[in-house]
């Protein structure tokens, strides 16, 4: 009996060994490395995790709000303080913040001038790009021999998406023409079609303490020796702000673009539009005088759950297939319009999921935008303007609905009122002026009017996306946030939007003077564009 | 100016030894990335809990108990998911099993013959067993780990036991 257990003390050491030597490794994505980062940090400092009652928020509930906050932020800078990495937590950014056009590139950004340039947009997709000239595309650049033979290849995709920003300044590009069709198309078959295809927004910031000074200057750091966020005060600290997906202030004319989903595609899901196939963020963009088409001809593969409107695999929920004039998918859509002529061949037994609109086909948000086009997708019913995902999440909120919601769950669990704040974390408007115009555009009110912002926690796993809305559908159980959120200038649902074939003389409500020429009796124009 | 040098805390040193098998060991189970990070993510959140068990552990005993650690968040995540939950027995293995200990267990030495054993037994036996043995946890300990009632874990290192014998027993080298 002794032998036996020394021995099976030897055998176990001998197999721990084994495992842990071995070799076979797997990838770690930075994505990754940023929540265990994230995660480290905060439990290094005693941030209770999310989920977990928080002792000190359950004494009052008069001030709850105000010393969670506080508490969050304080928490979150001695994390900053003293360890390597804080979490990123705003996932939304604006391209500039102003809406006029810019007649000179701003510093750290690139200029682009030319369709060459447009074209190299894809050799750097983490970039910072303003279009400085209105681009025009030949029907010979698409034909053979021809600078773009085949049709524009999207730029990004969802194995190489682009995570730069695109600010088109107000200038237009005309003459695209974009398909993914087998031989004719030179790009290997792609699931996201327009003139990007895939965007994908993240945006954030690092703060780090002790990096050498010569690898933050060229890495983008900037050092600050002192911070004041709020309630705490942050001591010779470097500070990068990350770059986002994002497309603003664009418009594309008399294009063309043309998806097919067939037996030899790949993936499970095809997202098609003009600006892009999907991008998370699109303000201030037009379509005109645009086609969209698209079309499957064998069943789409269910391969995963992959979500691009969550950026994160959601489980047994598939988008197959979205089209839009605009965009295919897009998490918000905000002062857009088009005329786009948007067309699917389907059919429903080959496409589990499809959503169909005259300005996308998916989005979560869709606030002050008109659509005047034709939307024809034949069989399968179409989703008017788009199709708007219900119980998403707000990515930003104000101190009076955060307080809102939480007095509601708190009359009906206080650990719920816990819960659901531990998601948000207020947005230190003092760290960064680049952070401002963020929240601007998440909101229909001043900025400068708010005391407090707060802002979701990007790197929620998905359950947590599920049970937060689920939090938030408690808090108003007959529905009405979407409309709480309205009243409090909070973007967030689908509103000021208008359908111009049922609504031929819509008023444009919502509409911002200082964004839209409106003039009583036309179309609203984007103002940027002149 | 960049303020005092910060001694590298055991979870930390988890993560940067042993991410690689973790996120294997996950993605194994898993079969996709996504679902692969939540459940490193949550070993992650768990190893913070158990920290003081970590810190005079070796390399390869910190990357064999994170594999531990991330093969039961992995379970737990794919039965949450399923629609029919997988029996922890029932996973897949990597190690080879097809020579059994009949054929070989007199060639080796008893230390050997038990590695094989151990190779081939069951995950959820398998887990509890190095944990009480290499590891030397109480079964409070072992219960935190994985998630667990101190009730199964007991259970499962008895059966874990059981198993071994009857291993045993069918090679002829019973000794217990």
């Amino acid at each position: 009996m002794r032998n036996f257990e020394k021995d099976l003390k030897r055998a176990a050491a001998a197999y721990i060994e084994k495992t842990g030597a071995d070799g076979a490794r797997e990838e770690v994505s930075s994505s990754l490395e940023d929540r265990v980062g994230t995660l480290l940090s905060r439990e290094a400092y005693g941030e209770d995790v999310r989920g977990k009652e928080v002792s000190f928020m359950k004494k009052s509930r008069k001030w709850t709000a105000v010393i969670a906050a506080a508490a969050l932020i304080a928490l979150l800078g001695a994390a900053v303080a003293a360890g390597p990495i804080i979490r990123n937590f705003i996932n939304t950014r604006t391209a500039q913040e102003s809406v006029t056009r810019l007649e000179e590139v701003p510093e750290g950004w690139i200029g682009v001038y030319t369709v060459e340039d447009l074209d190299a947009v894809r050799e750097d997709l983490g970039a910072n790009y303003i279009l400085m000239e209105d681009l025009m595309f030949a029907p010979e650049d698409f034909e053979d021999g021809g600078r773009f033979a085949g049709g524009w290849r999207p730029i990004g995709s969802a194995r190489t998406p682009f995570i730069g920003t695109f600010n088109g300044n107000g200038h237009v590009i005309r003459g695209l023409y974009v398909t993914n069709e087998k031989g004719f198309a030179v790009q290997e078959t792609v699931n996201y079609v327009g003139l990007f295809g895939y965007c994908k927004l993240w945006t954030g910031w690092d703060c780090r303490e002790d990096l050498d000074p010569e690898y933050a200057a060229a890495n983008g750091y900037k050092f600050f020796e002192k911070v004041e966020t709020g309630s705490i005060c942050l001591e010779n600290v470097y500070i990068k702000e990350t770059s986002s997906g994002y497309i603003k202030n664009l418009g594309i004319e008399d294009s063309r673009i043309i998806g097919v989903y067939d037996a030899d595609s790949t993936g499970d899901t095809l997202f098609v539009g003009s600006v892009a196939g999907y991008s998370k963020y699109i303000i201030n963009c037009y379509a005109k005088n645009v086609t969209v088409e698209a079309s499957v001809t064998a069943p789409m593969k269910e391969q995963s759950g992959y979500s691009p409107i969550s950026g994160s695999y959601v489980d047994r929920t598939y988008y197959s297939l979205s089209v839009g004039g605009i965009a295919g998918g897009c998490y918000v859509m905000d002062c857009c319009w088009s005329d786009a002529d948007v067309s699917v061949r389907a059919d429903d037994t080959d496409v589990p999921n499809w959503h169909i609109g005259g300005l996308a086909g998916l989005t979560v948000t869709g606030i002050t935008s008109y659509f005047d086009g034709t939307v024809d997708a034949g069989t399968l019913p179409d989703d008017g303007m788009f199709y708007v995902i219900k119980n998403d999440v707000p990515q930003i909120l104000t101190d009076t609905v955060i307080n809102e919601i939480q007095n509601r769950l708190e009359e009906i669990d206080g650990n719920k009122s816990n819960k659901f704040l531990a998601f948000y974390t207020q947005k230190p408007f003092g760290l960064s002026g680049a952070w401002r115009p963020v929240v601007q555009d998440l909101l229909a009110r001043d900025a400068e009017e708010l005391d407090a912002v707060y802002v979701c926690d990007p790197d929620m796993k998905p359950r947590e996306y599920a049970e937060l809305s689920g939090l938030i559908g408690e808090a108003f159980p007959d529905g009405g946030f979407e409309a709480y959120c309205r009243e409090n200038g909070i973007k967030y649902g689908c509103y000021y939007v208008y359908d111009l074939r049922t609504e031929p003389d819509a008023h444009f409500e919502g509409f911002d003077s200082a964004i839209w020429n409106v003039t009583p009796g036309e179309r609203p124009t984007l103002k940027i564009f002149g | 100016m960049h303020g005092k040098e910060n001694p590298e805390r055991p979870a930390e040193r988890v993560w940067r030894q042993a991410k690689d098998v973790m996120m294997r060991e996950a993605r194994r189970i898993l079969g996709n990335t996504a679902d692969a990070e939540d459940a490193v993510m949550d070993a992650m959140e768990r190893i913070l809990k158990n920290e003081e068990k970590l810190l005079s552990l070796g390399c390869n005993e910190t990357r064999a108990l994170a594999v531990i650690y991330v093969r039961n968040t992995a379970i737990d995540l794919y039965n949450a998911n399923a629609k029919r939950p997988l029996p922890f027995a029932e996973l897949p293995e990597d190690v080879d099993t097809s020579a059994g200990p009949d054929e070989e267990a007199e060639a080796e030495d008893a230390a050997a013959r038990l590695l094989r054993l151990i190779e081939a037994m069951p995950p959820s036996y398998r887990d509890v067993l190095l944990l009480r043995v290499h590891y030397e946890m109480t079964n409070e300990e072992i219960a935190a780990v994985l998630g667990l009632t101190s009730g199964t874990v007991r259970t499962r290192m008895s059966r874990a036991r059981e198993w071994l014998k009857k291993q045993e027993r069918r090679s002829g080298n019973a000794e217990f």
